[in-house]
């Protein structure tokens, strides 16, 4: 199954229910698998759907801090 | 009465305006959708222009299923908009002609099929733009001919399509990715 390339995958997903392949937006062929993030930029400021931004990932949680035990 | 008025319409320098269709455009039967986006009305209460002459969001498809392409040679398609009714009860009439080049199985079976289905298509201007042509509650009705042409003129298939309401431009663009 085709991907988006990592540096794409690493800002965009591809929208809900929609595929990696081809589409055509504003006269112009998008194969997803084949674009740079640089093309994946361009695109989505000119209103491209099919890819959406990520939303930033949530810092790691530390453990909870086990609590003393009074003598 | 419409929530939102009518702008100036003048000459647009500077703006580009080809006229005829583009040479790729998609076609999918009602049946491959699974949401069919819709335009505001124009009594809608947040209607604006934007709202009310395009459809911003994806249709979604069922799984596996997509637009097919379509292929229509270059100055032989046109797309139109009529105004159908009487006064007072008009409504919008959209219609379109492609013409596919070509003789062989496969697009006689889609002839048939064609010929025998309603959906929507999503017919690309010569500056890019997609209007859509049919919609969930008035999709368009095809009818696929053929003809051989003589020595000197054109073989192929001609492809209309014919829907109540007005078409409109879908932004989203042709999608032949299958679903996911």
């Amino acid at each position: 199954m085709a991907k988006l390339k990592e540096e794409v995958a690493r800002k965009y997903e591809v929208l809900a229910g929609h595929g990696v392949g081809e589409y055509r937006f504003a006269g112009q062929t998008v194969h997803l698998d084949k674009l740079t993030l640089e093309q994946a930029d361009k695109l989505v400021k000119k209103g491209f759907p099919y890819l959406v931004k990520k939303a930033p990932a949530k810092p790691a949680q530390e453990p909870p801090q086990k609590e003393d035990k009074k003598a | 009465m419409a929530k939102f008025d009518i702008v100036d319409m003048i000459h647009q320098d500077g703006v580009t305006n080809p006229s005829g269709l583009a040479t790729m455009h998609g076609i999918a039967l009602l049946g491959y959708f699974t949401t069919i986006q819709k335009p505001d009305a124009v009594d809608e209460d947040d209607a604006t222009g934007t709202t009310v002459g395009s459809i911003a969001t994806a249709h979604v498809f069922e799984a596996g299923a997509c637009m097919k392409k379509l292929y229509g040679t270059e100055n032989k398609g046109e797309a139109k908009d009529d105004v159908v009714g009487d006064k007072d009860s008009q409504n919008g009439k959209g219609s379109f002609t492609i013409m596919l080049p070509g003789s062989k199985a496969d697009y006689i079976a889609d002839r048939k099929l064609l010929n025998a289905s309603i959906g929507i298509a999503f017919i690309t201007m010569a500056d890019g733009q997609v209007l859509q042509y049919g919609s969930e509650d008035f999709p368009c009705h095809f009818k696929v001919t053929w003809g051989s042409g003589n020595n000197e003129s054109y073989r192929g298939y001609t492809i209309t399509g014919e829907c109540y309401g007005d078409s409109v431009i879908y932004t989203p663009g042709l999608n032949f990715t299958p679903a996911a």
